[in-house]
């Protein structure tokens, strides 16, 4: 582009920004807005005369003024929630008239705006895609959620959502729509924060040096959604599949999570003050076998230890009364909770702002463990003049998470999950009168002094700053230019520490006692795209089209140095006697996109949109090549059609929507790498493994969603039925290749995979009267996953092996099909066992308003099938503390191979003896709160305080499952695409219960 | 009018970042590592040093057959708390263990992954020297005999733990992958490669265009080198039933093959170097009497089975103050090879090829072969404190000989790579080894990856 271009471009943009200030002959329309129900004023309420394309909102006491040019004119009355109006008036010059105009609570959302393009919303009543808005309510409003991951749970139909453990801090599995990718390709959703392309790795801390784990997928780590301060949350929209994440093209086969945080309104400060309190403790201890001298001596003898010896330290134990219940001492312990957050909002006509800090402390069931977070945010809107706006998202996160030790070793200690299940009662661990711990003879670890000695904590210091630009380049009859801007960076710090004191048991062993890691890693994100979108109207059909370019980009640099054989209390690398650089490494990427988009609605009768995006990314093997990714979607109102009487029905609209989206591969797999290494002081370059296949492209994922939505009975009930087909081609597998090539694997396109399902979401507000009102929803999902074509011959991934259960990758399978040992010469290639994926998954919540003032709420979740992998029972089993290990120990006769069920399950039960049903049903949130009426109030505290709400909730109330561990939910290998449903003595899940004060001055 | 100019100012800014670069930037190369192209074409001489130490990386790598190799001989249990599948599967007491049918047998990758990575290695070293005017013909001869003559050492371990199975010789490309020969037909070729080695090396003048580690101390020229390409040639030899070929070869490989008593004489040979990071530690070294249940043990037979006084058992066995016990098996003593972690491993000491020497002169049988084989066996149980095994008056019969032979490997050779299982199915006595109650395996099933 030229610069006299842009000069010429300028004038334009004058002329029309200062060309129509014209005066004309006016009167007045003001009056006051209130809810129908309630009768309550209503803040906020934008009234939009679209004849001149003016506005304004009603104030703090619900009133507005708009000023009208004579004539007849036609208002619109809108707001967040409610049902809008029109309301067609008439006055001549100098005339005053009142107005005062009652809302309907919106209850089916159809007024909601959801945002289906890069720079455009739309009303939901003309969406044409099953697309999930969750609001602060909904989010925050029942209790107080850890994370914000963590809250989405069963509220999204569609989603699987998984908590990997119950460490503080999280560490979540969000999966939509099924399968999206085989593991090469990112399996999490694209979060976008304000317009900010936003970091959500779970950044491993390297901890698997310091236990033999395999790597660092077994290092619990938390998933860096966690920084984000649900307290902030305004709402999040969920693009479940391609289908409605077209426009955001390579990176949202995983789909698109857009956040939007709170804003101020214009109108007096208002300052929101609440603190909460409560506590974790475990949701469910299974609790571990009984030790009697028959058992000792039955156990001794299988599993090879010391008959006598045994036995005389069990009468010893048992003599003294020593006998402890290790799981309890471990994970009964209660963790204090607290949260404290300070709004400021508010703001003028033309700016205003949102500051908010908050800080959450929470202790965990295990000692020693713990998640700080503590936030501050600022978020400015500033409107320049009638044409151009601008808003700042700004918000500065400092992270502090103690994890503890839990999940796999391999030995060399470090899990007290894992020691505890050798561990028998009757193992003497307390430490003595100067606070030495005796070491642990049934295992490397005496987990008491894991969790008071060992250090495994890391911080995260987060900024995350977006800006957005909004200028009516054109704004006249014909139709309104408008440029969109939007960018940001984010920028993310994270440090830890796992330290293993040198006096530790797993330490002695060393022949350098005392390890040490410390990990960095700096993460910078920042993307800017801009929309010139025109929205006209030709005939009474609205056009809207748009045209952009984004661009994103992501450096990622990290340190990881380990120190062995340290200084006594010495945690510095200088201290230790053998100090490597585990890792200094560096990953660079950016994307390039274009695209563009064209929405019709025809008087919100038809609504069609279709557009479409070429992206390149220096992911893919040819950096400089261009992918297209299409959508296109109908939706028919037909109530708006007159061939329908609609005195029951509120809405009726079928709705279709195709979309493609792509997937990237990983960072270095199409590097063909020399691998340096150290022998003998000289520096080797050997051939990695991995070679590269140069025709590699994106995964592509192509979906077809058609459904219905319905409102009837004052849209007092609600129903939205979606079905989905999603199939997702060129999935990227690393392919092994014959290993006498010296290479094992080369990422390749390998497969084709195809995703079914159905979401029903189902709205009622059976009893709406100023006493009572009760919400009802319940959601319904299920999806099926079938791999269709699989060039590569079928193999199993994941898990530990066969012999202990895996996942199949095979045409005709699901690749969450669970197999084991024996072989077989099915397709199958191994014994099936189950699937990783649920039948299918429910909720049910209910809200109920009471007296106006006490809010009473409730979620249920009910996950049907789904299978895990559960090795910790293989553990127990092995240490014979399993809860059920001692069953049949009557009857047991070691000549004949009659042991004890849980010795049994080990020694014959052969690879699907672990795999097991995780259904579960979940109370998950439960939330009462009371608001202090305001006539109250005012007597005792004049007007200086708005509202008081107190209240008590609680998260993971509730769990039923036959499922033997302490929570179905769980994940050893944390965040994957398909091996997610292994476990292994991971630190058990919480039940939190929170005491809230919620002040508005 | 001020408003113009903001926007001016925001349009400008936009403008700025849409220069050339921003729509479209240069591609983005590896950050963190070189490429293979950069090697294989015209590579200098310093990236063929760094080359020739990948080789050593990968050769010392093949370490990785020991544990399972010798668990299947029984040399060691694999007491490996972290996985029950070292005992259930190794030693076989799992109902559903069977290496020889499993191709995803655990933990075999050591046995046939990781010595084709070391040939593969080699095979890019091989390219590279002949692809480059960095150096002169002769010195390219140094390069490839080096390379050729670890590659038939890397060979030998899939082919010793595939065995029947066969194996692949023609690597060299991935897409056009040799046939899988039989074990007779690869055994001819790896030594073919070992000739054509030798020959190159015959070719490379008196020293080597690059340097070896210290494991190498013995072989650090051309003509050194040769003693261990023939060393390896003998055991090749024996493998094959060419017992004139063994002799011929360990006679060749003097002086590192040196018929002379003294625990200096036996331990001569080639070493992998091990060091602190970024080197790695010995993996064979456990600090003595660790807690740990995460090591290899001596096999108790090989503690029941000794004769009183062989220093060999007291040099290589310690008896531990508890004994460690896992999933039944338990044994007392643990590995007292060495004495740090940065202790070398050795991969073929003089001692083997007087053992080799000795089989070969006791299989020939011609002339005085079996009194040759007769002293070389002596020799060795002299060198550890044991008395000759034969009485003059009664001299023993080859089968005896061959008994003896087969005893003194054992012991001289624990623990270095499982030549106990290669052996006794080389005389077909693997029914001779305890079972402990689990299998000893014949072969291991060809790997999942070649099906």
């Amino acid at each position: 582009m030229s610069k006299s271009y842009y000069s010429k471009l300028l004038a334009l943009c004058a002329v029309f920004l200062f060309g129509t200030q014209l005066t004309l002959a006016q009167y007045t329309v003001s009056g006051t807005v209130t809810d129908a129900s309630s009768g309550e004023v209503l803040i906020g309420v934008t009234i939009f005369n679209p004849a001149t394309n003016s506005g304004t909102s009603s104030d703090i006491n619900g009133e507005y003024t708009i000023e009208i040019p004579a004539g007849e004119a036609t208002l619109r009355f809108s707001s967040v929630g409610y049902v809008t109006r029109t309301i067609d008036v008439s006055g001549s010059d100098g005339e005053n008239i009142t107005i005062d105009v009652e809302m309907q609570s919106d209850v089916a959302n159809l007024e909601e705006l959801v945002v289906t393009g890069l720079a455009s919303s739309i009303k939901r009543q003309n969406l044409a895609n099953a697309i999930t808005k969750v609001d602060a309510e909904d989010l925050t409003g029942r209790t107080t959620p850890q994370t914000l991951d963590g809250a989405f749970k069963g509220k999204i139909p569609g989603v699987s959502i998984r908590s990997q453990s119950g460490a503080p801090g999280g560490g979540i599995n969000v999966q939509m729509r099924g399968v999206s990718t085989l593991g090469a390709g990112s399996s999490q959703p694209l979060y976008i924060i304000d317009g900010v392309y936003v970091n959500n790795d779970a950044i491993s801390n390297s901890r698997y040096l310091t236990t033999g784990a395999n790597s660092t997928a077994e290092d619990n780590s938390a998933n860096r959604l966690s920084d984000i301060n649900p307290e902030d949350i305004e709402s999040i929209e969920v693009l479940k599949g391609p289908s409605a994440a077209a426009i955001y093209g390579q990176r949202a086969n995983a789909g698109v999570i857009i956040i939007t945080t709170k804003k101020g309104q214009a109108g007096e400060t208002q300052i929101n003050v609440s603190q909460d309190i409560g506590f974790n403790s475990a949701l469910h201890l299974p609790g571990v076998a009984e030790w009697n001298p028959e058992k000792v001596e039955i156990y001794s003898t299988i599993f090879g230890r010391n008959v006598a010896n045994e036995l005389a330290a069990y009468n010893s134990a048992a003599n003294a009364g020593n006998i402890y219940d290790y799981e309890e001492i471990l994970y009964g312990n209660t963790g204090l909770i607290s949260q404290t957050n300070i709004g400021v909002s508010g703001g003028n006509r033309s700016t205003s702002f949102y500051l908010s800090g908050t800080t959450r402390s929470e202790g965990g069931i295990i000692e020693n463990t713990g998640f700080d977070r503590n936030s501050v945010r600022l978020n400015i809107d500033h409107r320049i003049n009638e044409n151009i706006t601008v808003s700042s998202r700004t918000s500065y996160t400092y992270t502090e998470n103690e994890r503890g030790f839990t999940g796999n070793q391999n030995g060399s200690g470090g899990s007290i999950g894992y020691a505890l299940a050798y561990t028998p009662t009757y193992a003497q661990l307390q430490p003595d009168a100067q606070g030495n711990y005796p070491n642990n003879p049934y295992f490397a670890d005496n987990m008491l002094s894991i969790v008071n000695n060992a250090v495994n904590d890391q911080t995260v210091q987060r900024l995350i700053q977006g800006i957005q630009l909004r200028a009516d380049l054109i704004n006249n009859e014909s139709g309104v230019l408008t440029l969109s801007v939007d960018g940001g960076i984010d920028y993310l710090t994270f440090k830890s520490m796992v330290w293993m004191p040198t006096y530790l048991q797993n330490q002695q062993s060393n022949a350098n006692p005392g390890d040490v890691v410390h990990t960095i890693e700096d993460n910078f994100n920042s993307n800017i795209q801009s929309v010139l979108s025109y929205a006209t109207s030709i005939s009474g059909v609205q056009l809207n089209t748009q045209l952009g370019f984004s661009r994103f980009d992501q450096l990622q640099e990290r340190n990881v140095v380990r120190g062995q054989g340290l200084v006594a209390g010495q945690t510095g690398i200088a201290n230790a006697t053998i100090q490597s650089i585990i890792s200094q490494s560096e990953v660079d990427v950016f994307d390039l996109s274009w695209f563009g988009q064209e929405e019709i609605n025809w008087e919100d009768k038809v609504i069609a949109t279709f557009g479409g995006r070429f992206d390149r990314s220096s992911l893919n093997a040819t950096q400089d090549e261009y992918y297209f990714y299409p959508k296109a979607s109908v939706a028919v109102n037909l109530l708006n059609f007159d061939f329908i009487d609609n005195s029951l029905l509120n809405q009726l609209k079928p709705r279709i929507a195709y979309g493609e989206t792509g997937g990237l591969p990983n960072f270095g797999v199409t590097f063909r790498s020399l691998n340096s290494g150290n022998i003998g002081g000289l520096l080797a370059t050997s051939v990695s493994a991995r070679s590269t296949d140069p025709d590699l492209k994106p995964e592509r994922a192509k979906e077809l969603e058609f459904g219905v939505d319905l409102a009837l009975l004052d849209n007092k009930v609600s129903l939205e039925a979606t079905y989905y087909t999603k199939n997702v081609e060129d999935l990227i597998l690393d392919e092994q290749v014959p290993t006498s090539s010296g290479i094992s694997v080369i990422a390749t396109n390998a497969a084709n995979l195809k995703n079914n399902g159905i979401e029903l979401s189902l709205g009622l507000n059976p009893v709406n009267n100023p006493d009572l009102n009760w919400f009802s929803t319940i959601l319904f999902w299920t999806n099926t996953s079938e791999i269709t074509d699989l060039s590569i011959d079928g193999f199993t991934t994941g898990g530990f092996g066969t012999s202990l259960s895996n996942y199949l990758i095979q045409e005709g399978f699901s690749p969450s099909t669970i197999v084991g040992l024996p072989a077989v010469s099915d397709p199958s290639l191994f014994t099936v066992y189950g699937d990783g994926q649920p039948d299918f998954e429910m909720s049910f919540s209910n809200e109920f308003n009471i007296y106006k003032n006490i809010d009473f709420s409730f979620l249920w979740h009910w996950k049907q099938g789904g299978d895990n992998i559960n090795l910790s029972q293989l553990l127990t089993d092995a240490g014979g503390t399993s809860p059920d290990w001692n069953d049949n120990i009557e009857n047991t006769d070691l000549g004949n191979g009659v042991f004890p069920k849980g010795a049994d399950r080990v020694i014959n039960g052969g690879s699907g003896a672990y795999v097991y049903d995780a259904s579960y049903v979940k109370l998950r949130e439960v939330g009462l709160y009371y608001t202090v009426p305001s006539s109250t109030l005012e007597g005792v505290f004049g007007s200086s305080v708005r509202t008081i709400k107190v209240g008590a909730s609680a998260n993971n109330v509730l769990l039923f499952s036959d499922y033997p561990s302490y929570d179905p939910e769980t994940s050893v290998f944390g965040t994957q695409a398909i091996n997610n449903s292994v476990e292994v003595t991971p630190y058990p899940t919480s039940r939190q219960v929170m005491f809230h004060v919620n002040i508005d001055f | 009018m001020k408003y113009l100019n903001k926007l001016l100012l925001l349009v400008l800014l936009f403008a700025g970042i849409s220069g050339c670069d921003f729509l479209d930037p240069e591609p983005i190369d590896d950050p963190n590592s070189p490429s293979i192209e950069g090697v294989l074409e015209n590579a200098s001489k310093a990236q063929l040093q760094n080359l020739v130490t990948g080789l050593e990386l990968r050769h010392r790598a093949t370490t990785g057959a020991n544990n399972i190799m010798s668990t299947f001989g029984r040399e060691v249990y694999p007491l490996f708390a972290s996985d029950p599948r070292f005992i259930n599967q190794w030693v076989g007491l799992g109902d559903n263990a069977d290496a020889e049918n499993d191709p995803a047998f655990f933990g075999s990758g050591g046995t046939y992954t990781t010595p084709y990575r070391a040939v593969y290695q080699a095979n890019v070293l091989i390219e590279s020297a002949n692809n480059t005017q960095a150096i002169t013909d002769q010195e390219r001869n140094a390069y490839l005999g080096f390379a050729k003559t670890l590659q038939a050492y890397s060979y030998l371990i899939p082919l010793n733990t595939q065995y029947t199975n066969g194996i692949r010789i023609d690597v060299d490309e991935l897409g056009n992958l040799g046939d899988f020969l039989s074990y007779d037909q690869a055994l001819t070729q790896i030594r073919a490669l070992l000739d054509e080695a030798q020959t190159d090396l015959n070719a490379a003048g008196s020293s080597f265009p690059f340097v070896l580690t210290d494991g190498f101390d013995e072989f650090s020229t051309p003509a050194d080198f040769i003693n261990l390409n023939r060393a390896i040639a003998a055991r090749a030899a024996i493998y094959d039933e060419a017992w004139g070929d063994a002799i011929t070869a360990a006679e060749a490989a003097a002086p590192f093959f040196e018929l002379a008593q003294g625990a200096d004489v036996m331990n001569k040979g080639g070493y992998f170097v091990y060091g602190d990071p970024p080197d790695i530690f010995n993996p064979f070294f456990y600090v003595r009497n660790t807690t740990s249940t995460q090591l290899p043990t001596v096999h108790p037979s090989m503690i029941t089975d000794a004769e009183a006084g062989d220093l060999r058992v007291q040099n290589k066995f310690f008896e531990r103050d508890n004994p460690v016990t896992l999933q039944g098996l338990s044994s007392l003593y643990q590995d007292n090879r060495f004495s740090g972690t940065g202790d070398p491993f050795p991969f073929f000491r003089n001692e083997e090829l007087i053992l080799i020497y000795a089989e070969a002169k006791a299989q020939r049988n011609q002339g005085s072969d079996l009194s040759d084989a007769i002293d070389a066996l002596n020799i060795i149980r002299n060198t550890w404190g044991l008395s000759d095994f034969d009485d003059p008056l009664n001299p023993p019969t080859q089968a005896e000989v061959i008994d003896q032979m087969l005893f003194e490997r054992r012991y001289s050779l624990w623990f270095e790579g499982g030549h106990r299982w290669v052996d006794m199915r080389r005389y077909d006595r693997l029914d001779e080894i305890p079972t402990d109650g689990g299998k000893i395996y014949n072969n291991l099933a060809r790997p999942q990856s070649e099906l």
